[in-house]
């Protein structure tokens, strides 16, 4: 596993963003903070479909929000309790099905007819200049924070999101460290620019994308309507955290964030 | 069948639609077709914007400049002079809403409109709305194992309260609908298997009659909604999002704590 790898690097000087200082905390207390880590984390996930649990019960109805409630079966008058007098706006005999409404799309409601898209999964990634190749399980949110694999050597795609090489922003994200290991993306702050990235899919195809940029936000200011942004241009997103160079207590209190594009041609 | 299509026929119908306006430009309207055996053409304008709508079918959603609208529902082909519902319905900048053809409690139709939440759905939820446009009496709505999700549902025509509503864990379920307070073992209807899709209001009408086994669920989704983690906790050991201090703090405590009965044992022997 990659993980052999990471470990001989624990030592080596940081060549570009710091490093964490893990060890550089008492044996001791690093011990003990593995153990309450555990008790910690343990109690949100991994659960990947929570189940039901409050707020069953409670209906929110229409009429709760002032909205459109229409009194009973039979024809309406103009005023049958909705809202407010509309009355000055304009005809719009401008406006024609044919012509400005276009084709309306019309699909089968019925419940039996219902189908979920296929989409791919992606299961592992390689990102052969840091020594990465590790698999990838789907992942949602914690809390309110996405999910990330409670291990050191797994990596998570936030599934809520587009698959890699879909529009927008697919993120993977891996544990910087886990109990004491190097994560999977242990090294993603070293991650040259030109890099390149193979994702694997369930269905046995691999996309390449190309790193193109690599930044480090303090968590309160990653980017997250970008990060997880569901349209746009396809992008790569691959997130681990980082910190500052002293072992203080904020240690950890940033994310390193790599992006790549697609890449249609092999290279590297 | 006949009984829809006398219904329709004899019914003249006003639209009325208004919200405040917000920044959007123009509204969205989607048109839900509840009515069991009356595939009918809708027309804006004059012009057929609907062709060929089948029970069980969702059109749109129509994007519309604000303003006042002609409508008009015709049998498939039959021209709009044969309409058999007209109206007309103000549109204002920011408005979603559903149109739909339904029958009341006692199988009468009719024209009912909601008002779309499209508010932000939190990350990893799924929006479900629940709209009872059955002839069907009022029912609970649980999962396969008891759990309610909407109790005392009624016919929207039968007055407010009439749309359930509440944000749940995206994913799957199995859903049973019981006459109210029957419980689940009296369910009239199940679908297993629910998906429940994240970032998505999944509407869901129940329609049809349960008397002569036309009763079905049909499904408008409204995609797009779905917000963003507040953050990536990629960074053991605060793997949890806790901040550093916090945790270290408790590590502390535990420390402390563990070392206590530690030492008397030792002492004790």
């Amino acid at each position: 596993m990659s993980s052999t790898n990471h470990d001989s690097d624990l030592g080596k000087p940081s060549r570009r963003l710091p490093r964490p200082r893990l060890w550089s905390l008492g044996l001791a207390i690093a011990g003990i903070a593995v153990l309450s880590a555990g008790l910690v984390v343990g109690s949100s996930s991994p659960s990947i479909d929570p189940a039901p649990v409050a707020g069953y019960g409670d209906i929110d109805y229409m009429e709760a929000e002032g909205a459109a409630r229409w009194p009973g079966p039979g024809p309406r008058s103009a005023d049958g309790g909705l809202l407010p007098d509309a009355s000055s706006l304009p005809a719009r005999d401008d406006v024609s099905g044919g012509a400005a409404i276009g084709a309306v799309p019309l699909v089968s409601g019925r419940l039996e007819d219902q189908a979920e898209a296929e989409r791919p999964i992606p299961v592992r990634v390689r990102i052969a200049a840091l020594g990465i190749d590790a698999p990838i399980q789907p992942v949602g949110v914690a809390g309110d924070e996405m999910e990330v694999p409670g291990r050191a050597d797994l990596v998570g795609w936030y599934r809520y999101g587009p698959a890699p090489g879909e529009p927008g922003s697919a993120v993977l994200a891996a544990h910087v460290a886990w109990r004491g290991k190097a994560g999977a993306f242990y090294r993603l702050r070293d991650l040259p620019e030109g890099s390149r990235i193979e994702v694997a899919y369930a269905d046995g195809s691999v996309a390449l994308f190309r790193s193109v940029a690599l930044e480090s936000y303090p968590k309160e200011e990653l980017p997250v309507e970008r990060v997880f942004s569901r349209e746009g241009t396809p992008i790569l997103t691959l997130i681990t955290c980082g910190g500052a160079v002293n072992p203080s207590l904020r240690s950890f209190e940033e994310n390193v964030v790599a992006y790549a594009v697609p890449v249609t041609e092999a290279f590297g | 069948m006949r009984k829809a299509m006398l219904f329709l026929t004899a019914m003249m119908l006003m639209l009325f639609i208004a919200l405040p306006a917000s920044a959007a430009d123009g509204g969205k309207v989607t048109v839900i077709h509840g009515i069991p055996g009356l595939t009918v053409d809708v027309f804006v304008n004059g012009e057929l914007a609907i062709p060929g709508f089948a029970p069980g079918d969702v059109a749109g959603p129509l994007d519309l400049p604000a303003g006042n609208y002609d409508l008009a529902i015709a049998p498939e082909g039959a021209g709009i002079d044969a309409a058999v519902l007209t109206g007309s319905a103000a549109v204002t900048d920011g408005l979603n809403a559903s149109i739909v053809a339904y029958l009341s409690e006692a199988g009468d139709p009719g024209i009912a409109i909601f008002v779309n939440d499209t508010s932000t759905i939190a990350a990893g939820q799924s929006r479900l709305i629940v709209r009872h446009t059955a002839a069907a009496p009022t029912v609970d709505i649980l999962l396969a194992d008891g759990t309610p999700l909407f109790e005392g549902v009624t016919n929207f025509a039968n007055g407010a309260p009439f749309e359930g509503k509440a944000d749940v864990p995206a994913g799957t379920y199995d859903v049973r609908i019981a006459p109210a307070g029957a419980g689940v073992e009296a369910a009239v209807f199940s679908a297993d298997g629910v998906q429940l899709p994240e970032g998505t209001a999944r509407i869901v009408y129940a329609t049809g009659s349960l008397a002569d086994g036309s009763f079905g669920l049909v499904i408008q989704d409204i995609a797009g909604l779905g917000g963003t983690p507040g953050g990536v906790p990629t960074g053991d050991p605060s793997g949890s999002g806790v901040p550093m201090w916090v945790f270290l703090a408790s590590a502390l405590a535990l420390l402390t704590l563990a070392s206590v009965p530690a030492v008397a044992v030792r002492r004790s022997r």
